[in-house]
């Protein structure tokens, strides 16, 4: 999925999905997670890694027909320690 | 324009209500001092009476593999205890209602946050900051 958007320090995809019943809407925002890192890491790895990942920010847009997208603004930088 | 930036004097005027409550949560209540579910509470504490100050409704907390804020449901998921990163993600919670000062959200979120840590606590700021334990501030003034 293409990223849509870029800033200083952070990446957006868009990724459709079908809309979650609402007992599956935990599950759903696992897997939004999920695909919105493996975007992040087919584009930036081997220079950024998974634990360079500092926060998700997750947008759904209603599509009608039971379908959504969901977008996901995955900020990074080079982390060396925690944060506090 | 770089992520790096001097992000702990973007916010000068953050209410001091809300630096009260992270005063309190950190020296008095002991977040760094307590186990992960206990910090985790802390936190759901503090989101609490931070949204008391701005009369929102408190964003629900979960632990999680990353750091997020899903706008819809107002859920936030973090991996550890951590202060900023759970001010940062309150942060998207403000944006939400309407607070933001800077167009990118990213560095409105990073702004407030680390903002709101150096003026609550500007000695424990000091000292994460010169061990590197803040994201996207420059190197510390003097190595």
């Amino acid at each position: 999925m293409p990223k849509t958007e870029e800033g200083p320090g952070w990446s957006e995809y868009v990724l459709p999905a079908l809309r979650p019943t609402r007992a599956m809407a935990e599950r759903e925002l696992g897997f939004i997670v999920e695909r919105a890192v493996a975007n992040f890491l087919r584009e930036h790895s081997p220079e950024y890694r998974r634990k360079d990942i500092t926060g998700i920010l997750i947008e759904e847009e209603p599509l009608g027909g039971g379908l959504v997208n969901y977008r996901a603004k995955v900020a990074f930088t080079k982390v060396e320690e925690e944060q506090v | 324009m770089s992520e790096i930036r001097e992000y702990h004097t973007m916010f000068p005027d953050i209410s001091n209500s809300t630096l009260e409550v992270i005063r309190h949560t950190v020296t008095e209540r002991g977040l760094w001092r307590v186990g992960k579910e206990e910090g985790f509470d802390l936190i759901r504490d503090m989101y609490e009476k931070i949204s008391s100050v701005y009369g929102f409704p408190t964003p629900s907390l979960i632990e999680d593999t990353y750091e997020y804020y899903f706008i819809s449901g107002e859920r936030i998921g973090l991996p550890k205890v951590s202060l900023v990163s759970s001010l940062h993600e309150y942060r998207h919670h403000m944006q939400k209602k309407g607070r933001l000062r800077f167009r990118d959200v990213e560095v409105d979120a990073r702004a407030w946050s680390i903002s709101a840590f150096h003026y609550a606590l500007p000695e424990d700021f000091d000292s994460a900051w010169s061990k590197g334990r803040i994201w996207y501030l420059p190197p510390y003034p003097g190595g």
